[in-house]
């Protein structure tokens, strides 16, 4: 009884639009590594760990976070995964399932570290010495951009456009539906922009 | 529609790669040709490209240290867990406080006291040298086992007060035993609690002093000291590095004592620890 109080707020809620099998996905090798872990075999994880601790520290920079943190949370979902097993649905896409925990990870870090100020800090991309003058410019731009949206937007554009996801997986994520993702979206892109035009007219120094 | 609000659609079907199914080939014709008619929509479309091509942090290879040892240490602390669980039961004998980690763990130290004694009162009287050894020398290892099995049990606990009480017990073993030391080590970088972390710190610098050659430990104390968030608990690694004349340490502390990211109390402590005779 206690356990499954526990892992009540983990357990992924399926949005209304979204049919329960509409998140299942045949054939993804992460679904039978996460299977795998389910059955006790936790070196499984560690496959799990090679695809996507990659990802995952580049979603947690990319919303805002220092490296330190950002590592800290990546081996915080792992942990997690670990722990809420029991709640993964076999056959469900576990990329879905990881960035939903993934996202609670990184809310229960803010909200413990309410005040300070560590999230403030601006992610910029280290760009390759080549790539100097105009494109390391206009990167930086872009990072900048990003940052100065609201959190929300932010987070959005990071699900979809950085870690590549569906309109209907984000929405499982956020717990909202594919409609309102796909206009959301395009709100955030809209801002984006005119964020990266007004960074542009002032120059950056 | 305006063609801006139909091209909006269609440009967020178009990053999700949507369009590109045949049936959908008027609505790329559409959107094509709007951006090249409109600097809005094309501007926008051309920085979701960008977005793509900015580039993306690589873990470091320490992440991946990490990674392992946490699962070491979760395997570890699961198989103490199934090996403490007591075995399914019909009609309940024992009773509840018998399960708890406290009094579970007094009794099996019992048990062992109990069979230590057996063993010896049963070796005077009949003393056969080489098996009277061996014999020793498995009550020793069941012995070693229980208690490893009772730290490790109890460092897993939700209660702070159960992980301290593991934290104490281990502090005994950890010189002795690499497993405890791990264990003691892992709370020192992940436990929640920053008592129950000062509290390993302790146990294992304790250790470290008996063994003060032991590099393996000193290099895990300076690696633990980035995990830490509380300056009471840096402060504390600072100290200890201090008294364990850690030359590997030295770079870490001239980096902390510059450092704006660290409270100035820290900085000052890393600054007075780098003023020791230590590094002379």
């Amino acid at each position: 009884m206690m356990v499954a109080e526990r892992l009540r707020p983990m357990v992924m809620p399926a949005p209304r639009s979204v049919p329960p099998d509409a998140l299942a996905h045949a054939g993804d090798p992460d679904d039978g590594l996460m299977c795998a872990v389910q059955n006790g075999e936790t070196q499984a994880l560690s496959s799990l760990f090679e695809r996507h601790s990659g990802p995952l520290l580049n979603f947690f920079l990319r919303n805002g976070a220092p490296r330190a943190s950002a590592e800290d949370l990546v081996q915080d979902v792992f942990v997690r995964i670990l722990k809420y097993r029991a709640t993964y649905r076999p056959g469900s896409r576990f990329v879905t399932w990881m960035y939903f925990i993934a996202r609670n990870a990184r809310l229960d870090h803010l909200h413990k570290r309410r005040g300070e100020v560590e999230w403030d800090d601006v992610y910029t991309p280290q760009v390759e010495p080549a790539d100097r003058a105009e494109a390391a410019q206009d990167q930086v731009l872009l990072a900048r951009a990003l940052q100065r949206l609201s959190p929300e937007k932010r987070e959005i554009l990071i699900l979809s456009r950085f870690q590549e996801l569906k309109y209907e997986q984000i929405g499982a994520i956020l717990g909202c539906e594919t409609g309102t993702v796909k206009v959301r979206v395009h709100r955030a892109m809209r801002e984006l922009r005119d964020q990266y035009q007004q960074l542009a007219q002032r120059g950056v120094s | 529609m305006n063609p801006c609000e139909t091209a909006a659609v269609l440009l967020a079907d178009d990053w999700q790669h949507q369009l590109e199914a045949p049936e959908r080939a008027g609505d790329r014709l559409f959107l094509r040709q709007h951006l090249h008619e409109c600097a809005e929509c094309a501007a926008m479309a051309g920085l979701w490209q960008r977005l793509g091509e900015l580039p993306e942090a690589l873990p470091s290879p320490h992440q991946r240290e990490r990674f392992d040892q946490m699962l070491e240490a979760y395997n570890a602390g699961q198989a103490a867990q199934r090996a403490a669980a007591p075995a399914p039961r019909r009609v309940s004998f024992f009773p509840a406080w018998a399960f708890h980690p406290m009094p579970a763990m007094a009794a099996a130290l019992l048990l062992v006291a109990g069979l230590a004694g057996g063993w010896f009162l049963r070796g005077r009287s009949a003393p056969a040298p080489s098996s009277q050894d061996q014999q020793i020398a498995e009550l020793r290892d069941q012995v070693t086992a229980t208690r490893q099995l009772a730290v490790l049990s109890l460092l897993q606990q939700q209660s702070a007060s159960d992980r301290l009480q593991g934290v104490s017990y281990g502090a005994r073993l950890s010189e002795s035993d690499p497993k405890i030391s791990d264990a003691l080590l892992h709370t020192l970088k992940y436990d929640a609690s920053a008592d129950v972390r000062l509290s390993a710190l302790d146990a294992l610098q304790r250790g470290a002093l008996h063994a003060p050659r032991d590099s393996d430990l000193q290099k895990n104390l300076v690696e633990a000291f980035r995990y830490q968030q509380s300056p009471l608990v840096q402060i504390a690694l600072v100290d200890s590095f201090v008294e364990l004349h850690d030359q590997s340490a030295r770079a870490l502390l001239q980096r902390v004592s510059t450092d704006t990211a660290y409270s100035p109390e820290v900085r000052q402590r890393a600054a007075w620890g780098l003023a020791q005779p230590t590094w002379n």
